[in-house]
Formats: C-alpha cells, sequence, structure tokens
C-alpha cells in the first residue's frame, strides 16, 4: 500500500463508523521502491492530498525526509521538494502490517503490498 | 570489442523479427482472400450508426468501408473510425509493432487459474487488451502521466497495461483473493512499481475516492447470471471516481440501455469501436468450445 492510496482509505464502510478516517497504519515491513518521477504529476495531485494525513502516516514509517509541516506556496517549480514528496506519495509502501480503523479499532491486513477492506457481513 | 558486436546482432535480429511479422501479415492476408483485415483486426469497425445526440457521420459508404480495409491492408499502421466534421472518417492510431509489443506483454500476463461464475470472472484476451489501450493512450492521451483506476482488475491485464504505457500510478480494486495472488505475480514478473493493489468490494469504495481518478478502466462482469445489473452498478462507481474519462466494455446487445443509463448519470457515451469477444469456454454452462460474444468499447466523459 502506497501513501498516495492511504490517504484516501476510509474505513466508513464498517456499520456505524462516520468518518474512518484517517487509518492509522502499523507496519512491520516497509519497503522504497523507485517509482519514474513525473514533476507535473506530482504538482497536479498535491492540492487533492490531505496533507496532514500525509505527513502523520510518512513520519509514522521515518520517511518524511524533514519536509515542512505545512503545504508551502510556489512548489509547482521546487523540482527538489517535489522530488520528495514523490518518494513519500508512490515510492515508500507498506507491504506487511495493518490499517486501523480510528472509530471502530478494526484492523484491515496488509499482505504483500495489498491492503485487505473487505468486511464480514454482519460489519455492513 | 565484445560490446559493438552484440548490437549488430541486435540490429539483426530486431531486423529479422520486423521481416517475420511482415511475412506473417501477407500469410494472414492471403489465407481471408477479399475481405483482408476487417475480421483478423480485433477492433472490429462498427457498422451500425452509434446512436448520438448530435446525428454525425458513420462508416455507411461501401466507398469508406473499401478505404477503410485498403488501409488495412497496406499498412504497417492501425486505423479505427470515427466521427468528425472534416469527414475523414478513419484515423490512423499505432504503429502495428508498437501494439503487438504491449501484447507480447500481456500474453505474459497468467490468468485465472480456478475462475468463478459468481464473480463472473473472464480474462481480456491480450489481443483486445492491447488494442484497447494502445487507443487510449494513442488517440486520446489517457494513460500516461495520469492517475489511473482499474475496477474488477482481477489478474489485472488492463492495469499491467496501463501501468507499461507509463501510467503515472494505477490503482487496482478486486475482490476475490485468489485473482489478486496471481496478478501479484504478474507484477512481480513484469517489474512494475506503479500499481497499488486494494481488496475490497468495488461498490464499496470510499467516496474519499470520489473524482480523484484521472482515467478509470474496467472490464466488469457483464451483469448475466446472477448479477443482473451489477455492470450499470461498476458504471456508476466508475463515472464517481474519475474526474475525466471512463473507459469500459459492455455487451453490444445493451447499448441502448447502457447510453441511456449514461446520459442519465451525466454523462457522454461513445462508442470507440464494436469488438468480437472471443470467450474461450471457461464454465460448464458453456456448450461450446468458444463463443464469440459482441462487446462495445466505450469512452464515456463525465
Amino acid at each position: 500500500m502506497k501513501l498516495l492510496t492511504h490517504n484516501v482509505l476510509t474505513s466508513k464502510c464498517i456499520r456505524g463508523v462516520t468518518v474512518g478516517y484517517p487509518l492509522l497504519i502499523k507496519a512491520t515491513n516497509v519497503k522504497v521502491s523507485e517509482v519514474e518521477f513525473k514533476p507535473d504529476f506530482v504538482a497536479k495531485v498535491l492540492p487533492k492530498i490531505e496533507w496532514d494525513v500525509l505527513a502523520n502516516a510518512a513520519e509514522s514509517l521515518g520517511h518524511w525526509q524533514n519536509l515542512p509541516k505545512e503545504l508551502p506556496n510556489n512548489y509547482e517549480n521546487d523540482t527538489d521538494f517535489l522530488k520528495k514528496i514523490h518518494r513519500v506519495l508512490l515510492e515508500v509502501e507498506v507491504i506487511q502490517g495493518e490499517l486501523i480503523c480510528p472509530e471502530s479499532g478494526r484492523k484491515f491486513p496488509i499482505t504483500n503490498g495489498i491492503a485487505n477492506m473487505l468486511l464480514n457481513e454482519d460489519e455492513v | 570489442m565484445a560490446f559493438p558486436q552484440s548490437n549488430v546482432q541486435r540490429e539483426l535480429t530486431r531486423n529479422k523479427i520486423l521481416e517475420e511479422l511482415q511475412i506473417q501479415k501477407k500469410q494472414l492476408l492471403l489465407k481471408q482472400g477479399a475481405t483482408p483485415t476487417i475480421n483478423s483486426s480485433p477492433l472490429t469497425v462498427s457498422t451500425q450508426v452509434v446512436p448520438n445526440a448530435e446525428g454525425g457521420h458513420s462508416m455507411n459508404s461501401h466507398q469508406q468501408r473499401a478505404a477503410l480495409q485498403t488501409a488495412h491492408a497496406q499498412s504497417m499502421g492501425y486505423f479505427i473510425s470515427q466521427d468528425s466534421l472534416f469527414g475523414n472518417l478513419i484515423l490512423p492510431v499505432l504503429p502495428r509493432f508498437d501494439q503487438k509489443k504491449i501484447e507480447e506483454r500481456l500474453q505474459c500476463v497468467t490468468g485465472f487459474d480456478k475462475p468463478k461464475a459468481k464473480l463472473e470472472q473472464y480474462i481480456t484476451p491480450p489481443h483486445l487488451g492491447s488494442h484497447i489501450l494502445y487507443t487510449i493512450q494513442s488517440q486520446f492521451g489517457d494513460l500516461d502521466g495520469k492517475l489511473v483506476a482499474d475496477l474488477g482488475c482481477g489478474c489485472g491485464a488492463l492495469s499491467i497495461g496501463a501501468a507499461v504505457l507509463s501510467a503515472s500510478l494505477v490503482v487496482s480494486f478486486e475482490i476475490d483473493e485468489d485473482a489478486l495472488q496471481i496478478f501479484q505475480s504478474n507484477i512481480e514478473d513484469h517489474e512494475l512499481t506503479n500499481i497499488d493493489i486494494v481488496q475490497c468490494n468495488v461498490l464499496t469504495i470510499p467516496s474519499r475516492f470520489y473524482k480523484k481518478f484521472d482515467t478509470v478502466l474496467m472490464n466488469p462482469p457483464f451483469g448475466t447470471k446472477n448479477n443482473e445489473g451489477l455492470d450499470m452498478k461498476f458504471l456508476e462507481v466508475a463515472l464517481n471516481l474519475s474526474n475525466n474519462v471512463v473507459y469500459s466494455l459492455h455487451k453490444t446487445s445493451t447499448r441502448n440501455h447502457v447510453i441511456k443509463h449514461a446520459n442519465a448519470l451525466g454523462a457522454k457515451a461513445e462508442v470507440l469501436a464494436e469488438l468480437r469477444y472471443d470467450l474461450p469456454a471457461t464454465y460448464k454452462f458453456h456448450k461450446k468450445i468458444s463463443v464469440d460474444i459482441e462487446v462495445d468499447f466505450y469512452r464515456f466523459t463525465v
């Protein structure tokens, strides 16, 4: 599971859960794999990202690389900054671990990089 | 000195492959006699007029069809029909050789081990998948550098093709664990890092994902057997997820219904091509060795 995906994943589909966001990450295996860097894509996707959620997630995995606590202005042409964000969004990957619903405590396993968000029938 | 030599060798093999392709193509054309490529090309050109509010052109006249056939027979390129105010009804798309490369990649994608009828699991045939993906990229530029979703990805043929064609990230959604295991090993075989998989029910994808994707791809369950209406539910989710376009396959027999449904959801539907889906008998209820199903390849604009 990449952090771009984590930034939009929720556990709202559990019955009784109202927001289910952000999901807590507990990782036992994290990998960084190289993905082609496209600055235009990163600049375009950034406005849609919940910055705080991304920062907390990356920090908990030890991959925030001292990025600022708030999204800076005029980042479009700052290649170094975009490269770091590219790494956080697309290259850092949780291979093993779990996601935890902030409201119900329900755990969703991450196995081989795949987050399993399936629910039992009695949870829906 | 080994280096330049190997380069020469590589050049030679490449020329050989090109030559062989040409020979194969000539043989194919000879076999088919009077109707050259219309049937050998997976993207069979639609002869029907697509219901379209603006009216528009279609490939009706014999002359136009003949021109398309000649183009197919005589060129390395690949052509599809289109509506155009300027009257150029066929559009050259791609050098066949490049498209072959994608097809080769997709041929290495392992399909379902034990397909499940309940989930309507059918593999996307490589020649079909490769043409679809190449059209999406070469004609519309909707893959390279885009955030792409693949709904009900199964073993991931469309996801892998989109990733090979340089999507920034493909997020693939699938409910079935067995399919995902095969998909995962496909990703490893292809050494792709721009795919992320989420195991979930497509119909319960969180609304936070809405409008996040540039392009949504799907080869949805056709909504037959016990899944009636499921294809339209997939389409509704896909249109919600995309901020631009959705590409999908639906049975030709349901065309009016699909277009009406899409319009009701505020999307514009366009049939890009009519395909013949050569489905090898997958399940016990299939009586023949293979069944040809006519399928429309759609582009929905949200």
